[in-house]
């Protein structure tokens, strides 16, 4: 954990297109989102709430602004450095999954892993305690084909997990899924919120955004409310059945 | 770095495992290319490695004396006492002379010899017995020629001797250069008899003899100079003499095959082209999937040049596997080449590090011409748009587009098609180039070998004519498979690369067969340029190597042309068919927009 905010935007702006067609996708968007704070990002389509995600993760390049990740301004880092950045810093979730086919779940987990010059030994422990973590201890040797969306996710969640980032960034994390897969990757976003981890959540769904400690609103690329929620533990009970 | 390399195995072993067909596509276009090179460049070796195991075998001399002189024991004497002399077996006569068997009459050389074993040159007998009196032991390769066997008859001095062996040795370059035994002035050629040396005297007849004089040195390496430094007009009294070193033998047995080595070597390099052209085709049908695991390694932190490495090793293990098969299958067929009137005991050397070095190189060359462009183009975009977009957007071409609405729907659409990606149609040229090349160039050869043959060829021209003929043939058989392989891959990459928008324009009216008439059209344009283009290259090519050249008739071409259209045609329809047999609206779901 870092002193002040893990993850930092100042004056965020990423504009597509050029002349009539010119789109603010981003509009100068100012976020401070501390160590262990779970952040939903809510909005309707094409608000921009994808590219800001990819703007923070370093996925995308702002037109103009900052991003701090750690205390490190990360938006006028190289690809290289970039890409050393994600594997250290930061874990991704997509709406679809975007597992590798042709590796089993326990080898997806262990990706990133490798990637970051982990032995192999050491990635494989990773892997299967966090897929035990996830609930999918005797999933490990399966493709992703052999797997539902839920467990996908699931799977998907852990590796963006396994190399212990500052922060993971989930864009539409449920879209893709229904009602109990839904609630087996929340459930799992709640221990991870539980254990400290910082979390930003890109939702369209307005259930999945009350379970975060925050909530911030995109319209037309600009934040138009910024609510800190004191109860999200109990919101997230309530959706997931928890409570009574 | 360990960890690294486990998950670009892994990756590596999935992938081939899951699309087996796609690898052993790679191995098989890269191979061709390499053992092509492999055979041009090793049959010189090989025919090295032949003779030198025959000369082992044989106990070759390292010189070949041969002289007039009527008493040949003083000369062998004084030679056995020069400086750098090992060994000098007892002089073997013999006499030039021609022989008949089966019709054909041929220039050869008689040697009378014992029964008992030299010293130095010892045949090898290959078939039969080794002389005895009254029958002819005839040399390998010579016997293949004469067409005779053990049993059959030959005619020396028009005396009948029935063949009672046929043997191989190294004491002279292998057929037609077989016929050392010919006095000062110019060699006919011809093949080698032995008889035992009472026959051989008594078939020389009024003849006169020579003697031959086989020798070994102390140092077989300085036997090219030894003549010229020891064999002084001292030692070598009045008589006339005159020498060959083994390494002559060596000369004489590899300019047989110097004429092939151009066709070998052409070939290699249009299967070459052939390859760069399949690898390619694969390269864009993995395009989408490429891109997508791009995409996922970027999101998870490699760097550019980590996924760059993981793209191609999938590409280039297989090429290094295909490398090593192209070398060996190259250099395992070179001895059967390189012996083609089998005068040596064949025997597969192994690839010289010239050899290995250029087949790799050309193996890395053919898979980094055909792969690394759409793997830059991958690494090289953002990771948010290489997780969302089509792996190669398509440009907007308005003028294209107005120009070529007056034109009938099939070709309106493959215009189009082509338009979309001319790199394609490119590379769909250069394969069908290649190939027309090649087979251009067998049908010139056929045309100039009927020629050659009706003014008249010598044995060496005829010998070189068949083999020339063999390679270029199986050249043209891996072209022509090689080809065929890449017209059904580029059809089927068009088809799948153009999949949404063929199904768009089935929605707006046009009929399976128009989309199919499509796809072949966009295939039939580039060939009908690189067909026009191919013919008077593969003409040109075999000019450049041949003496005679004479143009296929017209009316040869004028068949060759249409049937490789036709046969693009058909090629493409195929893949073409398949696409089209999903109903429309099924292929807009299952794609993206």
């Amino acid at each position: 954990m870092t002193a002040g905010p893990v993850l930092r935007a100042v004056g965020l702006s990423r504009v597509y297109g050029q002349g009539e067609s010119t789109v603010v996708a981003v509009d100068g968007v100012d976020l401070d989102i501390p160590a262990g704070q779970t952040l939903a990002v809510t909005g309707p389509s094409g608000c921009g709430k994808s590219t800001l995600l990819h703007l923070l993760a370093g996925l995308d390049r702002p037109d103009e602004g900052e991003v701090w990740l750690g205390g490190q301004r990360i938006d006028r880092f190289g690809q290289r450095a970039l890409a050393r950045l994600r594997r250290r810093a930061v874990g991704f979730v997509h709406q679809d999954f975007h597992l590798m086919d042709e590796l089993t779940a326990a080898e997806n987990v262990e990706l990133p892993a490798l990637l970051a010059g982990n032995s192999p030994r050491t990635a494989r422990r990773r892997a299967a305690a966090l897929l035990d973590r996830a609930g999918l201890a005797d999933r490990d040797r399966h493709l992703p084909s052999e797997l539902s969306g839920g467990q996908r996710q699931r799977v998907a969640i852990a590796r963006a997990l396994v190399n212990e980032p500052l922060v993971v960034l989930a864009d539409e994390p449920t879209g893709n899924l229904d009602t109990a897969a839904t609630h087996d990757v929340l459930r799992l976003f709640s221990d991870l919120r539980d254990a400290g981890q910082t979390l930003v959540l890109v939702t369209h769904d307005e259930r999945v955004a009350a379970t975060a400690g925050r909530v911030v609103s995109l319209r037309d690329g600009a934040l138009c409310e910024d609510t800190l929620v004191p109860a999200g533990g109990s919101q997230l009970g309530a959706f997931l059945g928890w409570e009574g | 770095m360990r960890g690294r390399l486990l998950l670009i195995w892994r990756l590596v072993a999935r992938d081939i495992r899951r699309r087996p067909g796609e690898a052993v596509v790679l191995l098989l276009a890269v191979t061709a290319a390499t053992a092509s090179l492999t055979l041009g460049m090793a049959t010189d070796n090989a025919v090295v490695g032949g003779y030198l195991k025959t000369r082992e075998v044989t106990a070759g001399p390292d010189v070949t004396a041969i002289t007039t002189a009527t008493g040949p024991t003083a000369l062998a004497g004084r030679i056995a006492d020069a400086p750098g002399v090992d060994q000098v077996a007892a002089p073997v006569p013999g006499f030039s002379t021609t022989v008949r068997a089966h019709g054909h009459t041929e220039n050869t050389a008689v040697e009378g010899r014992e029964r008992t074993a030299s010293a130095v040159d010892r045949p090898l007998v290959t078939s039969g017995t080794w002389v005895r009196s009254g029958g002819a032991v005839v040399e390998r390769g010579f016997a293949q020629a004469l067409g005779v066997r053990v049993g059959d008859r030959v005619t020396i001095g028009g005396r009948a001797y029935p063949v009672v062996g046929t043997a191989v040795s190294a004491a002279t370059a292998v057929y037609p250069w077989g016929n050392w035994a010919e006095g000062p002035g110019p060699s006919d050629g011809g093949g080698r008899i032995w008889l035992t040396t009472d026959d051989a005297r008594a078939a020389a007849g009024d003849e006169s003899l020579l003697y031959l004089l086989n020798i070994k040195l102390s140092d077989p390496g300085a036997a090219r100079g030894w003549a010229g430094t020891v064999l002084t007009d001292d030692l070598r009294g009045r008589d006339w003499v005159n020498t060959h070193s083994w390494q002559t033998f060596v000369d004489d047995n590899t300019r047989l095959l110097r004429s092939v080595q151009p066709a070998l070597v052409v070939g290699g390099g249009l299967l070459a082209a052939a390859s760069v052209v399949t690898l390619a085709s694969l390269a864009a049908v993995r395009g989408p999937r490429d891109h997508r695991r791009a995409g996922l390694f970027q999101a998870v932190g490699a760097t550019p040049r980590t996924v760059a490495a993981m793209l191609l090793a999938q590409y280039l293990l297989l090429t290094v596997v295909s490398a090593v098969a192209g070398v060996t299958v190259g250099c395992l067929t070179a001895p059967a080449l390189a012996d083609p009137s089998a005068g040596l005991l064949n025997t597969a050397a192994p690839p010289t590090t010239g050899i290995i070095t250029t087949a790799t190189v050309l193996a890395l060359l053919v898979t980094l011409i055909g792969t690394l462009g759409p793997v830059l183009r991958t690494v090289r975009s953002s990771t948010v748009d290489t997780l969302a977009d089509p792996a190669h957007p398509t440009a907007y071409r308005p003028r294209l587009t107005a120009m070529t609405a007056h034109l009938p729907t099939p070709l309106l659409i493959g215009v189009r098609l082509i338009a979309r990606r001319p790199g394609r149609a490119v590379l769909s040229a250069v394969g069908t180039a290649a190939t027309t090349v090649m087979v251009t160039a067998v049908l010139t050869f056929q045309v100039s070998l009927e020629a050659d043959t009706a003014r008249g060829a010598s044995a060496v021209e005829e010998i070189r004519n068949a083999v020339t003929g063999h390679v270029m043939l199986g050249a043209t058989v891996a072209l022509v498979a090689l080809s065929v392989l890449n017209t059904v891959f580029v059809g089927w990459s068009a088809a799948v690369q153009a999949r949404r928008a063929l199904a768009v324009t089935r929605t707006l009216g046009a009929t399976p067969g128009q989309v199919i008439a499509a796809l072949c059209t966009a295939q039939l344009l580039p060939a009908v340029g690189a067909i026009a283009v191919g013919i008077p290259l593969g003409i040109g090519l075999f000019a450049l190597f041949s003496a005679v050249v004479v143009t296929p008739p017209g009316t040869w071409l004028a068949t060759a042309a249409p049937a490789a259209l036709l046969a693009v045609a058909a090629l493409t329809a195929l893949p073409a068919w398949l696409h089209t047999r999903s109903p429309a609206g099924r292929v807009l779901n299952a794609e993206p927009a």
